[in-house]
């Protein structure tokens, strides 16, 4: 059974913020799953289909849906619970939807519609404002997927990686831990990372925050390779209330950490049209992380070698 | 086996208006086309003839009735049947939302190499969302949004997209190459309702941006093909309107708009524009 806490910090149902052995017991973890609230999470009619695809965001077992056709580029979205990742995904279909194109390729279809359409259904204006997607679960793991055609008109599939932030914390602590399972699959099969700065969590918890970033690049560091990282400062128009101490010292650290690597800011809220923080910034990391992973490929072969393929199917099939 | 254009669209795309203007033109001699044998079944426009014919709106298809229609046309030398799978509409929308294409729907796919989308675009939502500025300032004000439906609906480019990738898929195209697939005419409707002088690409790129990134990056420019249509001509609201109708007949109205912008009366064209 998939469900969240109602208690923001609680990692549930990994392991109960008050400490109940089962997190089922616990009076938070029932106020935000209790029976009435299932009906919004109703399943949804039995669908009998002969297309080898659903439009729902694929899982991992369901990877060589795609990949048959070559193999794909992985882009792991790493970061802290709430920092703003699976909105992150929302607002890159808003932009899409509005016709904002890659750099250097073109949109040529996704085998995840129904995904990246609730996203962006979930940024839409409604009477009550905007409502940002939920929390993501913690068990889930689920890849978002984009075909894009480059200049040749040669086409290349795109997975995006939404895992929920509790399992980086985790993992960021202990990479072995046995509740890090999905950290460690993003980790070890993407070609590229996004990371998540929360400006929000920088302004609040300060120095505790900071730590918690810096922890989790160590982490990304350990076998990182040459794959690229782009780090995100999300919410960034609040960004100038993060002290200046604590932001010069986080860029000092992660420049030292890592090289091939950028940094850039985003936000969801326009103050201009076009804005650069939301309009341009949003698609810019994902400009920037393929332009490294394409350089990449010539020279190092990272993709399209056959020994890559294979282990993709047996990795993918078995679990 | 003759040549077959498809005909594709959701409820209410304007059809039903098409087909029968498309009719009375064939029977007043008003096309360079003509009718290779009589039409078996008429009965799916009738009403709308009847209608049109009297000066009024005609009422709109009820979705549910699944009507195969299709009229034997003749091209110069060739027999092409434009064809109508199902009538309503409510399949179309089904293929997307319960992901299945019945055995009438695969066996027209694979036999058709000309495929009509009908689009009308002031159906099209376009929701705020929240990248758009005036969110931001609305927000701030905390003042009320626009009021847009709590029902969880796919939204239109989606639609579209998927739509197509499923019917590309029945066909049995291959994703990986852009030339091997059916040429596509994709069909503005209800240009009238838009008050725009603008060429039917622009106004694609500017209604539907990702749709048609989609089509450019999957379609060979030369299998690709945007028009505007209006098969009424004019909004029948008006009683100045009504008596053009009345007393001209439906057959002299509705225009078709070309890719390149000009109007031509000949809705018919549009055959030549689909066939490849």
């Amino acid at each position: 059974m998939t469900g969240k806490c109602s208690n923001p910090e609680c990692a549930a149902p990994i392991s109960c913020h008050e400490g109940k052995e089962k997190h089922t017991e616990c009076e938070f973890w029932m106020k935000s799953n209790s029976p009435q609230s299932k009906t919004k999470t109703a399943p949804k009619k039995e669908k009998k289909s002969d297309l080898p695809w659903t439009g729902d965001a694929l899982t991992i077992d369901e990877l060589p849906k795609v990949t048959y056709r070559n193999t794909p580029v992985i882009i792991g979205i790493i970061g802290n619970a709430d920092a703003g990742k699976t909105t992150y995904l929302a607002m890159l279909f808003t932009l899409l939807l509005r016709g904002i194109k890659l750099k250097e390729f073109d949109f040529c279809g996704t085998k995840t519609i129904n995904a990246w359409d609730e996203l962006y259904q979930k940024l839409r204006v409604q009477q009550q404002g905007v409502t940002f997607p939920d929390p993501t679960p913690a068990q889930y793991i689920r890849l978002l997927h984009l075909a894009i055609r480059n200049q040749a008109k040669k086409l290349k599939d795109i997975l995006i990686s939404d895992a929920s932030g509790e399992v980086f914390s985790i993992w960021s602590k202990n990479r072995n831990d046995e509740n890090a399972e999905n950290a460690r699959w993003i980790y070890e099969h993407s070609n590229a990372f996004i990371l998540f700065i929360d400006c929000d969590d920088l302004i609040n918890r300060k120095a505790l925050a900071k730590t918690d970033i810096v922890d989790m690049a160590q982490m990304l560091k350990h076998d990182l390779r040459n794959r690229p990282v782009i780090a995100v400062w999300s919410k960034s128009d609040k960004k100038e209330e993060v002290h200046p101490i604590i932001r010069e010292k986080l860029q000092e650290e992660l420049q030292e950490l890592f090289e091939n690597y950028k940094e850039i800011d985003i936000s969801n809220f326009s103050s201009d049209d076009p804005d650069v923080l939301v309009h341009k910034n949003n698609i810019t990391v994902l400009d920037w992380l393929l332009s490294r992973v394409f350089t990449m490929s010539k020279s190092e072969i990272l993709f399209e070698n056959d020994s890559t393929i294979n282990d993709i199917f047996l990795n993918y099939k078995s679990t | 086996m003759g040549t077959s254009i498809l005909l594709i669209g959701k409820p209410h795309s304007s059809k039903t208006v098409f087909l029968s203007q498309f009719y009375s033109k064939l029977q007043k001699n008003k096309s360079k086309l003509k009718l290779y044998k009589s039409v078996d079944d008429l009965s799916p426009i009738s009403g709308a003839r009847e209608a049109l014919a009297s000066g009024e709106e005609p009422q709109t298809t009820p979705s549910e009735k699944s009507v195969k229609f299709y009229l034997p046309i003749q091209v110069a030398e060739k027999q092409v049947d434009l064809k109508c799978p199902e009538y309503g509409g409510e399949q179309v929308l089904s293929i997307v939302e319960n992901r299945e294409l019945n055995k009438e729907w695969t066996a027209s796919l694979q036999e058709s190499n000309s495929w009509i989308l009908f689009i009308r675009l002031n159906n099209v939502n376009k929701p705020l969302d929240i990248s758009d500025v005036t969110y931001s300032e609305q927000h701030h004000k905390n003042e009320k949004g626009p009021v847009s439906e709590t029902e969880y609906k796919i939204s239109d480019q989606s639609f579209f997209i998927e739509l197509l990738q499923i019917l590309l898929h029945a066909k049995g195209t291959d994703y990986h190459k852009v030339n091997d697939k059916p040429k596509l005419t994709i069909v503005l409707t209800c240009w009238d309702e838009m008050n725009t002088e603008e060429k039917p690409y622009n106004v694609l790129q500017s209604k539907l941006p990702l749709l048609l990134n989609f089509l450019e990056s999957n379609w060979d420019e030369n299998y690709l093909n945007i028009v505007g249509l209006s098969a009424q001509g004019f909004s029948l609201t008006t009683p100045e309107n009504k008596e053009k109708y009345q007393i001209e007949g439906p057959e002299e109205f509705g225009y078709l708009v070309l890719p390149d912008g000009a109007q031509t009366n000949d809705i018919t064209e549009l055959i030549e524009q689909a066939l490849l």
